[in-house]
C-alpha cells in the first residue's frame, strides 16, 4: 500500500467527479479544498448559531431535549453508513468511465487495495458535509445538555461509519462488474427488464426508507432495542454510543473495536472482490439469436405518426429501457407516486377529502412530461450528430421525441387518479374532468421541455448527467410550473370549494363545468404558445448543423 | 519475445489482438497457459508485471475531466517516479509531440489524437521494459506519427521489446522486425516480412496481399462487386 498514490488517485477521482457534475472544465467548486473549506463552514455556521440559540433556552425545554439529543447522536453513526449507501447507489453504481472506472487504472501498476482505498476516500469526501454538519449542530447542544462526552466519540464512529458505507459501495460496484456483464450475456431481455424492475424497485425503497415517518420508527426500536440491535454489524457504533451514555466502558471499548474490525473486513472483502473482478469481461448483448438482419416494417405504430416518427419514438423506448443512466429516470414516476402516498397510509386522518388526489393528478404531468422531454435531446450526447444528419422535418421530430413523454405520463396519470378514487375520492364528474386538463398539461409540459432542451442542451453522458442545462432546467420549471398552476386553477378552484379541503363549506359560482370549461380555454392556448417554442428550438438544433 | 524486439501483432476485427494484450497485462485472464514479463509471472503478480510494461490501449481510457498535467502526474506516481523525474519525462514527452500548450486543460476536450498522444506520453513516461501498442498511431498527426515511430526504433535499439497492433501493413511492414499473424484467437502466420511472404508462396507481393490471403479475405474485389455501387 502506498498512502502517496492512494491520496492522489483519490484526489483525481473526487476532482473528476466535481468537475464533471458540475459541467465546467476548472471551476472554482471543484477543487477538493473549496470542499474542505465548504465542510468548515457546514461545521461552523451551525455550531455559532446554535450557541446563540441554545443560550436563551428555558430549563424545562432544555430538559426536555436531552432524550432528543442523545437519541439523535446515537443515530449518527447508522444514518452515516445509510446515507453513504443510499447515495452509493442511487449515484455512485452507474458511472461513466471517464468519472471513475477503473479501466482508466487497470494498465498500471495499481494494486486492487491501493484502488479500493482511493475510491472510498473520494466517495466518502464526496459526502464529508454530512459529518460536518451533524458536528456543527450536535457541537453546542451537547455542550449545552451535558452530554460533550459523548461527542467526540460519536463523531469518530459517525466518520468510521460513513467510511463503512463507502466500503460497502465499493463492494457493490465490484459486484456489478462481474453480475451485469455475466447477466447480460445470459440473458439479454430478460436481464434488461429484470434490472429495469430492480432499479424501480430500489429507488421505491429508498424513497419510503427514508420518509419521516419510517425513520422515526426505525430509530426508535435501535434506541430502545439494543439487544436487537447487538447483532446488527452496521449499528455496532451505535451501540458503542449507547453504551457509553450508560457509562458501560467495556461495552464501549468491545463495539468501538469492532466496528473498526467490521471496516477493515468490509475493506478486505472489497479490495478481494476488485482483485478477482477488476476489469470487467467484454460483452457482446444479443437481443435475437437469429444471427441475421430482418429489417422491420416501415409502419407507423399509430397515433397519428409516420414510419419516421415511428422508428425515432421506438428508439427513444429502447434508450429508455436500455440504458443504464436513463432507466433510473422511469422509476422517477414511481417514486414521486409513492412520496405521496407514504404520508397518505401513515396518517391518513390528514389527508381525508378531495384535494389530495387532484394535487397528486397535477403534479404528475407537470413533472413528469417536464421531465422525459427535457432530457431527451441531451441523453442523445455525441451521437446526436446522426440524428441531426437525418432528413427529419422538426415536426416529426417533435412527435417522435415527445412519444415516450407523452405515453409515460398519460399512463401515471391514469393509474394515479384511478388509485385516488380508491384512496381519496374525488368523485367520477371531477375525475373524469381531471383526466381531461391532465392530458392538456402533459401536452403543455412535454413542449416546453422539448422546447427547453433543444436551446440548453447537455451533452455530458453519465449517472448523473441532467441533459439539459441548469439554466434550462430552471426555465423549464418555471414555465411548466406556471403553465400547469394556469390551466388547473379554475378546475382546482372547483374541487377545494366544493369540498375539497375537509371541513370547508361548498362555494357556489364555481361549478365544474364553467371551471373546467375555462380550463380547457386556458389549455388550448397554452398548448398553442408552447408547441411555437418548441418548435422554435427545434429548428434553431437543427439550423445550427 | 526477445529484447529489442518489434512485434507486429496484425488480424482482422476480432481476430484477439486487443485480447492478447490485455492478457499480458493480467488484465483479462488466458483460458490457459501462462505469461511471464521480464520474469514475473503475471497471473500471479499482475501488479508487479505492469511496472515494466507501458501500453496504450486501441481507446485511450483516461480520467478526462482531469488536466493532462493532473493525469500524467497520478501515472508518474503509480509508476513510483519521483517529483522530478515526473516533471522532467513528461515535460520532454509534452514538448516532443506537441502538447505542452495543452498540458493543464481538461482531456474531455481533447480529439481522438491528443488523447492518443496523451496515452503515449503516459506509456513512455516510466521507461518500461516492454512496450505494448495496441493500434498506437489512431488519430496521430503525420509528425507525430513519424516522432512515435522514431521512438520506438531508439527503444528497441535500447533493448526495450514492442508488441504493436495495427491494421496499417505498410507500417508494420516498415518498422516490426517480427510480425505475428492471427485469426479467430489463433496464430496463422509468424516470422519476418520475408518469411511470412514466402511461407504463404507471395515471396514478392505487398504485406497486404498476403495478409488477405493468409487470412481468407482475398474475395474484396467480388464483395465490391456484388454490392453494386
Amino acid at each position: 500500500m502506498r498512502p502517496g498514490l492512494v491520496i492522489t488517485l483519490s484526489s483525481a477521482l473526487l476532482k473528476s467527479y466535481l468537475r464533471s457534475s458540475q459541467r465546467a472544465s476548472v471551476s472554482f467548486f471543484s477543487r477538493p479544498w473549496v470542499m474542505l473549506f465548504i465542510d468548515i463552514v457546514l461545521f461552523a455556521a451551525p455550531a455559532i448559531l446554535l450557541q446563540y440559540v441554545v443560550g436563551a433556552l428555558s430549563p424545562s425545554i432544555i430538559a426536555a431535549l436531552v432524550p432528543l439529543v442523545l437519541q439523535a447522536m446515537i443515530s449518527l453513526p447508522v444514518l452515516m453508513t445509510s446515507a453513504m449507501i443510499v447515495s452509493g447507489l442511487m449515484f455512485e453504481l452507474g458511472q461513466g468511465s471517464a468519472i471513475s472506472s477503473s479501466e482508466a487504472v487497470n494498465w498500471l501498476p495499481v494494486s486492487p487495495r491501493e484502488y479500493v482505498a482511493a475510491s472510498a476516500l473520494s466517495t466518502s469526501s464526496l459526502y464529508s458535509a454530512f459529518p460536518a454538519l451533524a458536528a456543527g449542530i450536535t457541537l453546542p447542544l451537547t455542550a449545552k445538555l451535558g452530554l460533550f462526552y459523548l461527542w467526540p466519540v460519536a463523531m469518530v464512529l459517525s466518520t468510521l461509519s460513513l467510511l463503512l458505507g463507502a466500503l460497502i459501495v465499493e463492494v457493490l460496484k465490484a459486484i456489478m462488474n462481474r453480475v451485469s456483464s455475466t447477466v447480460y450475456k445470459r440473458s439479454s431481455r430478460f436481464a434488461m427488464a429484470t434490472r429495469l424492475v430492480a432499479l424501480i424497485l430500489l429507488f421505491s425503497l429508498v424513497q419510503i426508507a427514508f420518509q419521516p415517518y419510517f425513520l422515526y420508527w426505525v430509530l426508535g426500536i435501535i434506541v430502545s432495542g439494543i439487544e436487537v440491535a447487538q447483532i446488527i454489524p452496521l449499528v455496532w457504533p451505535s451501540v458503542a454510543l449507547i453504551s457509553l451514555s450508560r457509562y458501560d466502558l467495556f461495552q464501549v471499548t468491545l463495539y468501538s473495536t469492532l466496528s473498526f474490525l467490521l471496516v477493515f473486513a468490509v475493506y478486505e472483502t472489497a479490495s478481494q472482490l476488485r482483485r478477482r473482478y477488476w476489469s470487467p469481461v467484454p460483452i457482446s448483448i444479443s437481443i435475437d439469436d437469429s444471427g441475421e438482419y430482418i429489417p422491420q416494417a416501415s409502419t407507423s405504430i399509430g397515433f397519428g405518426l409516420s414510419p419516421l416518427t415511428s422508428a425515432l419514438a421506438m428508439k427513444e423506448f429502447r434508450a429508455l429501457l436500455r440504458r443504464k443512466d436513463l432507466s433510473r429516470f422511469i422509476a422517477i414516476p414511481v417514486v414521486v407516486v409513492i412520496s405521496f402516498l407514504v404520508p397518505m397510509v401513515a396518517a391518513p386522518g390528514d389527508m381525508s377529502g378531495r384535494a389530495p388526489g387532484f394535487f397528486l393528478a397535477a403534479f404528475i404531468p407537470f413533472i413528469v412530461p417536464l421531465m422525459f422531454s427535457t432530457i431527451t435531446i441531451g441523453q442523445e450526447g455525441n451521437s446526436v450528430m446522426n440524428l441531426l444528419s437525418l432528413p427529419i422535418k422538426p415536426s416529426d421530430l417533435i412527435k417522435g421525441k415527445l412519444a415516450p413523454a407523452w405515453l409515460i405520463s398519460g399512463l401515471a396519470t391514469l393509474g394515479v387518479i384511478a388509485g385516488m378514487e380508491i384512496m381519496a375520492p374525488m368523485g367520477l364528474s371531477d375525475a373524469l374532468a381531471t383526466m381531461v386538463v391532465s392530458a392538456m398539461t402533459i401536452i403543455i409540459n412535454s413542449f416546453i421541455g422539448l422546447g427547453v432542451g433543444a436551446r440548453w442542451p447537455d451533452y455530458t453522458v453519465g449517472s448523473r448527467s441532467r441533459y439539459v442545462t441548469m439554466k434550462g432546467f430552471i426555465i423549464g420549471f418555471i414555465l411548466s410550473g406556471f403553465s400547469t398552476l394556469v390551466v388547473f386553477a379554475p378546475l382546482g378552484l372547483h374541487i377545494v370549494t366544493s369540498g375539497g379541503v375537509r371541513g370547508q363549506a361548498p362555494v357556489t359560482g364555481l361549478d365544474l363545468l364553467p371551471m373546467l370549461a375555462t380550463s380547457i380555454f386556458l389549455g388550448v392556448v397554452l398548448i398553442i404558445l408552447s408547441y411555437i417554442f418548441c418548435k422554435r428550438g427545434v429548428e434553431r438544433l437543427l439550423s445550427n448543423t | 519475445m526477445e529484447p529489442g524486439e518489434i512485434r507486429g501483432l496484425l488480424g482482422p476485427n476480432g481476430s484477439g489482438k486487443s485480447t492478447t494484450m490485455k492478457i499480458i497485462l493480467g488484465v483479462l485472464k488466458p483460458d490457459s497457459g501462462s505469461i511471464n514479463v521480464c520474469g514475473v509471472d503475471v497471473g500471479s503478480k499482475p501488479v508487479e508485471a505492469r511496472r515494466h510494461i507501458g501500453y496504450v490501449p486501441e481507446t485511450p481510457f483516461l480520467y478526462e475531466y482531469l488536466s493532462a498535467a493532473e493525469y500524467l502526474d497520478l501515472v508518474g506516481v503509480a509508476y513510483g517516479l519521483s517529483r522530478e523525474d515526473r516533471k522532467k519525462r513528461a515535460g520532454e514527452l509534452l514538448i516532443a509531440l506537441q502538447m505542452d500548450n495543452h498540458v493543464n486543460e481538461v482531456m474531455s476536450g481533447f480529439s481522438q489524437g491528443m488523447r492518443q498522444k496523451i496515452a503515449l506520453i503516459s506509456a513512455l513516461m516510466h521507461r518500461p521494459k516492454v512496450l505494448i501498442l495496441d493500434e498506437p498511431l489512431n488519430g496521430l498527426d503525420p509528425r507525430s506519427a513519424r516522432i512515435v515511430k522514431e521512438i520506438l526504433h531508439r527503444l528497441a535499439g535500447d533493448g526495450v521489446s514492442i508488441l504493436f497492433s495495427t491494421h496499417v501493413l505498410e507500417i508494420a511492414d516498415a518498422i516490426c522486425s517480427k510480425i505475428t499473424i492471427i485469426n479467430e484467437g489463433s496464430i496463422i502466420a509468424e516470422g519476418t516480412s520475408q518469411e511470412i511472404k514466402a511461407m504463404a508462396g507471395l515471396k514478392s507481393s505487398s504485406l497486404e496481399d498476403v495478409f488477405l490471403k493468409l487470412t481468407g479475405s482475398e474475395d474484396t474485389v467480388q464483395v465490391v462487386e456484388a454490392l453494386r455501387l
